[in-house]
């Protein structure tokens, strides 16, 4: 009886309704829409419901052969563009970074999605060695991908590709220890990607990002969170070898939480799911990992083992960065062992690296190591000019000014050789947390 | 994010679409798409999946798992256009829509019928982005949220009053007339 009524009373077009549901009515039709629904009209809202409390219709078969047809002069476009994108990688690599620039801005022939690919590609690549050419390279992927004509590509495959390059940019920032300019270019990924198309392999990697973006701020929770999601989303896909890199990611934030133990067992999955063919730089990482892991478990022994059978691997491919987080892991299993002149030698090596690539957090890290060695051994005179020179490494990078107050603390107190272990373990846990919080000031207790 | 093994031939988009297909259809039933929508959402789907080759280390797998995405996808679209046209309606109502008093009266009555059913929050929303005419950053201030606090308040609300206006009933005077 009352569904009789409402249809009696309803007055308005199909066609008014359905540009209405599509978001597409113009302001009058929207009104008259409106009063009618207010009105009480029940048909009307029944045609609206399933989109508002969704899933209410039957399936078709999917017609492959019809969307064969329609995609297959896409597929010989994309193709051509895939083969050209090859092409120009292959000569524009030769040129220096400056020309590269003059190249990008002075010619549209690079205007694909394909050549974006290969910036990316190149770009991640080079995070392990040079996290600042990395960020180049990902920021000539984005004035390429603005200059992109969408209508030419998938719907919401400009903003993927936009959201995904911002994704990179934000990870280029954390390397290279700028974890603010991390945080806002990790927020446009994010607004990018939600525009998008929801392809979920660009999603899994901003989950990606965000934890390590999350674990450097030691936000470990959330860190948490995001790596889960990346992991579930890369095992959805299976895709074993980046469920591994997420696993890696895992171990790393059970590492900065203490939990020692499940990060070597999360290290161990990891080095069992990546593939060395596919990234053999990540497989050094999640090798280097584990020996790290043993290394603060204490178990010292191990690790050098462990250390002494990925030298010669570590020498013959790493790259630079890799090579000095190795100076570093053995300058520390070194003092752990009590064998304080190599270890020496090995963190000042990681030192003298960092600050030439202009690392200034790690170079802060390692130095601190190197002063617990001298403040053991009693040569407290040695800290003076090892406080100095990272007093200028932090003012010449202009690192944030209250850690540079910090690292002036450091400086006055080892001039007057009243550095204890107390004072270097606070200031280590403050170096940690600074590079989050800029504003952070050290102010140590007795 | 590291290139799946670029060595291999890539798979004939042919033989791997007959191989998904019965898993695409099944997510189509899941899903409940509407016919007229489907292939258009599968067309999407293989544009993406030509474009983002490269990328894909299991095709099958990437094709039924990206499917699944759009197809929650096109839904959460759908319902946020419904909720946008509702919005934007009610905001040019508010702004001097309809030129008749008495129509106005009866509109923002039967606004406020619906507003009345939702949360406390929800209503101190409302209240300030239809009553006082506030942009969500202004009534983040006001009711003391963060940037993404208050558009996740936003939308929540703004579902709901939706919810509403879709169960309103007919008032008893317009079965009478009818």
């Amino acid at each position: 009886m009352l569904e009789a009524n409402r249809d009696i009373a309803c007055t308005l077009e199909g066609d008014v309704l359905s540009r209405f549901e599509r978001g597409e009515a113009p302001p009058s039709e929207r009104s008259r829409v409106l009063t009618h629904l207010l009105s009480g009209c029940g048909s009307c809202s029944d045609r609206l419901r399933p989109a508002a409390s969704v899933r209410k219709f039957a399936d078709p078969a999917p017609s492959i052969h019809r969307i064969l047809s329609r995609v297959a002069e896409i597929e010989l476009r994309l193709d051509a563009e895939n083969a050209t994108a090859d092409e120009l990688w292959r000569d524009f690599q030769k040129h220096p970074s400056p020309r590269q620039w003059t190249l990008l801005n002075n010619s549209a022939r690079f205007n694909s999605l394909a050549f974006a690919e290969r910036l990316l590609e190149a770009g991640l690549d080079a995070i392990y060695d040079d996290p600042h050419r990395a960020l180049e390279l990902n920021q000539m992927a984005l004035v390429v991908a603005v200059r992109l004509d969408a209508h030419q590509y998938g719907r919401g495959a400009a903003e993927d590709l936009r959201g995904r390059i911002w994704a990179r940019i934000a990870n280029s920032h954390r390397a290279s220890s700028n974890l603010p300019a991390a945080d806002s270019a990790l927020a446009t990924a994010a607004e990018l990607l939600q525009a998008g198309s929801g392809e979920p392999l660009a999603e899994a990697e901003l989950w990606y990002f965000t934890a390590s973006i999350r674990r450097a701020q030691r936000r470990l929770d959330e860190a948490m969170v995001a790596i889960r999601r990346s992991r579930r989303i890369y095992r959805l896909l299976r895709d074993q070898h980046l469920e591994g890199r997420s696993l890696l990611n895992q171990a790393m934030i059970h590492e900065i939480q203490g939990d020692l133990d499940s990060a070597v067992v999360c290290t161990r999955k990891a080095l069992a799911q990546i593939d060395p063919k596919r990234d053999p730089k990540l497989c050094f990482a999640a090798r280097h990992a584990f020996v790290w892991n043993l290394m603060c478990a204490g178990a010292a022994e191990e690790a050098q083992r462990e250390l002494d059978a990925l030298k010669p691997t570590y020498l013959e491919n790493g790259d630079r960065m890799v090579i000095l987080r190795m100076h570093w892991l053995e300058g520390r299993i070194r003092r752990l062992r009590g064998d304080r002149a190599t270890a020496e030698a090995s963190l000042r090596q990681a030192l003298d690296g960092f600050i030439s690539a202009e690392i200034p957090y790690e170079a802060a890290t390692v130095a601190l190591d190197l002063s617990v060695l001298f403040a053991e051994s009693g040569r407290t005179h040695e800290l003076k000019p090892l406080a100095a020179e990272l007093v200028e490494v932090f003012q010449r990078l202009g690192v944030a000014r209250e850690a540079c107050a910090a690292l002036l603390m450091f400086e006055a107190a080892a001039r007057a050789e009243a550095v204890t272990l107390g004072f270097l373990s606070q200031l280590n846990d403050y170096l940690g947390r600074v590079r989050s919080q800029p504003g952070l000031v050290f102010s140590p207790k007795d | 994010l590291r290139h799946a093994d670029q060595s291999r031939e890539p798979d004939e988009l042919p033989a791997l679409l007959e191989r998904v297909s019965p898993d695409l259809a099944r997510v189509l039933y899941r899903f409940r798409i509407p016919a007229q929508d489907s292939d258009d959402l599968l067309q999407e789907l293989v544009v993406q999946f030509l474009e983002n080759r490269r990328r894909v280390e299991s095709p099958e797998a990437w094709l039924v798992g990206t499917f699944k995405f759009r197809c929650a996808l096109y839904w959460r679209r759908r319902r946020r256009n419904l909720v946008e046209a509702i919005d934007g309606a009610i905001l040019d109502e508010l702004a001097g829509g309809s030129p008749a008093r008495q129509e106005h009266d009866d509109l923002s009555r039967d606004l406020s019928r619906a507003i009345d059913e939702l949360s406390e929050r929800c209503r101190s929303f409302i209240r300030l982005r239809y009553g006082l005419g506030y942009e969500n950053p202004e009534v983040a201030e006001r009711l003391g949220y963060s940037k993404t606090g208050i558009r996740k308040i936003s939308s929540r609300c703004l579902d709901a009053l939706t919810d509403e206006i879709l169960s309103i009933e007919p008032a008893m005077e317009a079965f009478e007339n009818a």
